[in-house]
């Protein structure tokens, strides 16, 4: 019985790997408060949905989808092709964002997301 | 095309035509801008005035235009009330602009004064001559929001508080109706006023929709629980505007009520779901409190304002009883108190125009002084207290009868009741300001007469018609009333 | 006469190219000026032309590089695509002209003519997208840019406000993507119309990741659309923004997302589903409370730009409530408050931004007696606040009729009854601005107008407030087919 569930784990592991990394990456995020950890929190977070995109299309055994003789599994080129633009924007993303936390670190003198919502608070007092 | 060119769109669009070229003229000529603010009310009235002949032929005026914002349209229409209402409305606007352009010489931004004033009536014509309710919401919004430029007219922070108070309230009102004008326009399929209604079966949102009704009508008439606008707002507002404001804006909750309850629901389906009962009991509560109220006001101007309150209460009672005499009375009562209510402001705006005595203890002897003034004011409180032969009293005795119609006597006694507080808080202020002895007499007896003509015609030009309309052989006023109760009860036009 | 069949994907290129040339011009600040409306102009245009097309002949469907539609991309463009395209282009082009004759807001002027292209191409973008994946390409961009042009401001607060969007939204994109995988997963299509052919057969058997992307979208796309209680970024993004920014993003940006959740979630997964999630009532409470909390927040704020942002936030409540009411005039009622809103919003953001700029004041408490010294731009404020309200003759009065004889029409009374309330809410809250604009002392006479060239997007906006309000029967026709598109 316990055989059988680790089996189905197993046989869904990148699914699981990347709920688990989605967690992570969620957690993180709500919990620190450096603005660089949060965007590597979601640059893992991302990398999460990746994973399973990917893995929708992965066939155990499959080959890169190039025809060639004597090849006869393949692996579904969609995903992969979608997650190249999916990358892509998330590299674009955190480039911006980088920017941005350079910018708040320049008014603001931290990378602190509470002292820098208090240091706007008492602005506005 | 030759649609817009029928009396009842005419009458309402031409008065927003004039809105729009006496703000364009103002700045040029302040005697063209006076001439067309007259104008409008009597193009208005005349236009009324020629449809006559027609309406009481037995013909109803109606003028669809179902393109504009659809899914419910625009309609307007002439019966007999809405004409009654109307020519009582323009004429009363007619007199009080007259007034007016003496009055606001000594007030500051007279060019905001006239336009709006304008507009008001633009709005006030279009809420009576409509003839859906969602025609009659729309103008009804068009003559709230624009009064509320003539209430803070003077921009004292008391006028600002209380124009807040009415802006909000009438806000609130405004969307009261809105629903409600939906809900029917779901249940029916239609917001057409119809000879004896047209809501067939009453359901738990038609009802919702009547208290809907009653509760933005309620607001805009003063009744009791929602009245709190009317004793600050009144005060506040420039005489003339106090005048169109207490003795004509009120009247279109009445009238809508009226419509309400006989062209939408049908007096059978109120009666039937025990709607009445509601109108009754808050009738009793205004009539009583209104007139206990005004008692203890010093203020000239509030004393006035919550005397309107109890005044409207009658109206709401003729309507709730659901009896044709007492329709007949709410409906003359309409015309009676916009004549009454409009004198005794214009004729107290006068006496704080000269002088500038808003208390009524500072009005002794004032007689003396202003005899036409003070001789109006009289005549005027007389006929709210309903002494015979004024207008005053035809409207309390209708309604006494619809009352003894109804099989409640109670009502009578509350009549009476509230006549007598009528007596006690006008009959004082009559006998001092005649015989009493002017405190402090300055001596300054100036030789310059009482008040320019401009604000003595229209004040005496009322006083003769609230003495003398019941003399004449046929009290046409009256005579549309029970043209206009008796179509409404027996559902054919 | 020429044919229309690259009308749809030309406006999506017209604006990028434009996008990437209007920054190489910095020196030809003129041409490059004449360049970022001429390529608005020319999208109006089409847009038209392409509003036009699709009520005669009905959807247009546009195969990217002729590849049809199992393998290649598709853009869509049915009476939903084809009114808010139409929305999106003439609102904009209002705001180009705004930005490009406005005072100076932002250090590089070119830069921010190309992000705001690069917004409006990607807006385009989203509500023709037939294909999913290129939705989610879209809404990227979008974002992106939105986010930029809040950042462009440089100060303090608008650099903080922006950092708070991008995290939101980059949570926001997470969760599309991840549903969309859901969704791939299921029917292996990403082109929307064969995926809605494939659930038919396949969403019973796989309930779950269906129910999961379901809702996975309604949450990335409530995040971005600002759908209470996951408004938290809007009033400080908003607010912090450069005027025509506000307008944009208030006006225009957050509404294209409710289009897209409801291309996916009501076009795409069909309504069967919503009978096994309670997705609709869900829908509904968020949207009531986002119109009672966005009213009761606004009525606290006194500087004007944060009321205005919050007001956002309960206008957003009523698109989204007409939606999931889903009688059919609730849904023509959402339909026309996407165009009204945007409409009254634009107004008066473009005319608070100018007051602010002439006086220097931001809050409402200082005022006084502005409305004499500035008429005209008071005129107009006057008319946007109106149609806010709902009075009577402003366009805000149709849509609010709409919804609340939807809501009617749905036998939920007491949704028109709220929606009734928070117009006496919003009365509340912008009433004062009129009032203390018109009324008392006279406290800044040295305050004057500004160019006529700045207030002529403020009059074209006023008038098309006053014309929606009285003869709204000249887009009937488009709003009734979008409404009939949503509810089939």
């Amino acid at each position: 019985m316990s055989m059988e569930i680790l089996e189905r784990l197993y046989g869904n592991i990148y699914y699981l790997t990347s709920v688990i990394l989605f967690v992570i990456g969620f957690h993180t995020m709500l919990t620190h408060r450096n603005l660089i950890k949060k965007l590597m929190a979601l640059n893992i977070m991302d990398t999460a949905i990746f994973l399973f995109f990917v893995a929708i299309g992965y066939r155990q055994g499959g080959q890169a989808p190039i025809l060639l003789p004597g090849v006869t599994s393949f692996v579904n080129p969609v995903p992969s092709a979608l997650i190249l633009t999916g990358i892509v924007i998330s590299v674009s993303f955190t480039a911006f964002a980088l920017a941005l936390v350079v910018l708040l670190y320049k008014h603001y003198g931290t990378l602190d997301s509470d002292e820098i919502i208090a240091i706007r608070g008492k602005k506005h007092v | 095309m030759f649609m817009f060119l029928q009396t009842p769109v005419l009458a309402v669009i031409i008065p927003m035509v004039l809105f729009a070229v006496i703000y364009l003229v103002e700045r040029r000529s302040w005697r063209l801008r006076n001439a067309l603010a007259v104008l409008a009310p009597l193009i208005s009235f005349l236009l009324l005035l020629g449809s006559y002949p027609q309406v009481i032929a037995g013909e109803r005026v109606f003028i669809e235009f179902p393109a504009i914002l659809p899914p419910l349209g625009m309609s307007f229409s002439i019966d007999y009330l809405s004409l009654l209402v109307g020519l009582v409305v323009s004429f009363v606007w007619l007199l009080v602009t007259i007034y007016a352009t003496e009055y606001m010489v000594k007030e500051h931004a007279k060019n905001r004064y006239y336009p709006f004033s304008t507009l008001t009536l633009a709005g006030t014509m279009g809420v009576i001559l409509s003839g859906d309710l969602f025609t009659f919401f729309l103008f009804f919004e068009l003559m709230s929001l624009s009064a509320y430029v003539l209430i803070v007219h003077e921009e004292t922070p008391e006028a600002m508080r209380a124009g807040y108070k009415y802006l909000v309230l009438t806000i609130a009102g405004g969307l009261a109706l809105f629903f409600a004008t939906i809900a029917v326009f779901e249940i029916a399929g239609t917001v057409s006023f119809a000879p004896g209604g047209f809501i067939a079966e009453v359901s738990g949102l038609a009802i919702m929709a009547f208290y809907a009704f009653l509760i933005g009508f309620g607001i805009k008439a003063g009744i009791v629980p929602l009245h709190v606008w009317l004793p600050e707002a009144h005060p506040v507002a420039p005489s003339p505007a106090s005048a169109l404001l207490s003795g004509v804006m009120l009247k279109t909750g009445a009238y809508g009520m009226i419509r309400v309850v006989f062209n939408v629901f049908g007096y059978e389906g109120i009666r039937g779901a025990g709607l009445d009962n509601s109108m009754l009991v808050l009738a009793a509560i205004t009539i009583f409190l209104g007139s206990a109220v005004a008692i203890s006001q010093e203020d000239i101007k509030r004393r006035l304002a919550y005397s309107s309150v109890g005044q409207m209460g009658y109206i709401l009672l003729g309507i709730g009883l659901l009896q044709e005499r007492a329709l007949i009375g709410a409906i003359f009562h309409i015309f009676a108190h916009a004549v009454m209510k409009s004198s005794l402001f214009l004729a107290a705006g006068a006496v704080i125009h000269k002088t500038g005595k808003r208390r009524i203890s500072e009005w002794n002897g004032l007689g003396q002084e202003m005899t036409v003034t003070m001789l109006v004011f009289t005549v005027a409180a007389l006929s709210m207290v309903g002494i015979p032969p004024l207008v005053g009293f035809v409207s309390k005795w209708e309604l006494a009868l619809g009352s003894l119609d109804a099989g409640n006597w109670g009502f009578v006694l509350l009549l009476l009741l509230s006549s007598m507080m009528n007596f006690i808080y006008y009959f004082p202020l009559i006998q001092n300001t005649l015989f009493g002895k002017q405190q402090a007499a300055e001596g300054q007896a100036s030789n310059s007469p009482e008040l320019p003509w401009k604000m003595l015609a229209p004040m005496v030009v009322l006083a003769l018609i609230i003495v003398l309309i019941d003399l004449f052989p046929q009290n046409p006023a009256l005579d549309l009333a029970k043209r206009a109760a008796g179509a409404l009860f027996l559902g054919v036009h | 006469m020429f044919s229309l069949t690259h009308a749809p994907i030309l406006m999506v290129v017209i604006l990028l190219t434009a996008a990437f040339i209007v920054p190489l011009l910095r020196k030809h600040l003129l041409v490059a000026k004449a360049l970022f409306l001429g390529a608005g102009l020319l999208v109006t245009i089409l847009s038209f032309l392409v509003a036009w097309n699709v009520l005669e002949n009905g959807t247009m469907v546009y195969n990217v590089g002729g590849w049809a539609a199992p393998h290649g991309i598709a853009l869509v463009v049915d009476a939903f695509a084809a009114y808010v395209s139409l929305v999106i282009s003439v609102i904009s082009l209002v705001i180009f002209w705004f930005a490009v004759f406005a005072p100076r807001e932002v250090k590089h002027e070119v830069g921010y003519y190309a992000l705001i292209l690069l917004l409006t191409a990607a807006m385009h973008g989203i509500v023709m997208a037939g294909d999913i994946f290129n939705l989610f390409v879209f809404v990227e961009i979008s974002s992106l840019a939105a986010v930029a042009i809040i950042a462009v401001k440089g100060t303090k607060e608008s650099i903080e406000a922006s950092f708070r969007y991008l995290i939101l939204s980059a949570l926001g994109s997470g969760g599309l993507l991840f549903s969309i995988a859901l969704l791939f997963m299921v029917t292996g299509h990403l082109n929307m119309d064969l995926m809605r052919q494939t659930l038919e057969v396949t969403a019973g058997q796989y309930p779950l990741n269906v129910l999961t992307a379901l809702a996975f979208m309604v949450v990335g796309l409530g995040v971005k659309s600002a759908l209470f209680p996951l408004h938290i970024w809007l009033p400080d993004a908003h607010a912090n923004a450069p005027t025509a920014s506000s307008a944009l993003l208030s006006g225009l940006v957050v509404k294209v997302y409710i289009v897209a959740l409801m291309r996916i979630a009501y076009m795409t997964l069909g309504m069967e589903l919503f009978y096994l999630l309670p997705i609709r009532q869900i829908l509904l409470v968020m949207a009531s409370l986002a119109i009672v909390a966005g009213s009761v927040f606004a009525i606290v704020q006194d500087n004007i730009k944060r009321l205005l942002a919050f007001s956002t936030v309960a206008q957003v409540g009523y698109i989204f409530l007409g939606f999931s009411l889903l009688s059919a005039r609730a849904v023509e009622g959402a339909v026309w408050h996407i165009l009204i809103h945007a409409i009254m919003k634009t107004l008066l953001f473009l005319a608070v931004g100018v007051v602010i700029h002439q006086s220097g004041y931001k809050k409402i408490s200082q005022l006084h007696g502005l409305g004499r010294r500035m008429p005209l731009t008071f005129a107009c404020i006057t008319l946007g606040a109106l149609s806010m309200v709902g009075i009577p003759g402003t366009a805000g009065f149709i849509s609010k009729l709409y919804l609340a004889l939807g809501a009617l029409d749905a036998g939920q009374a007491i949704f028109a009854v709220l929606i009734l309330l928070s117009s006496l809410l919003s009365a509340v809250y912008y009433f004062p601005l009129i009032i203390t604009a018109y009324f008392g002392h006279d406290a800044s006479p040295t305050v004057v107008e500004p160019s006529l060239a700045v207030q002529l997007p403020l009059v074209v906006l006023a008038i098309a407030v006053l014309f929606y309000g009285l003869m709204p029967s000249i887009l009937l026709p488009l709003v009734r087919q979008t409404a009939l598109l949503i509810t089939r």
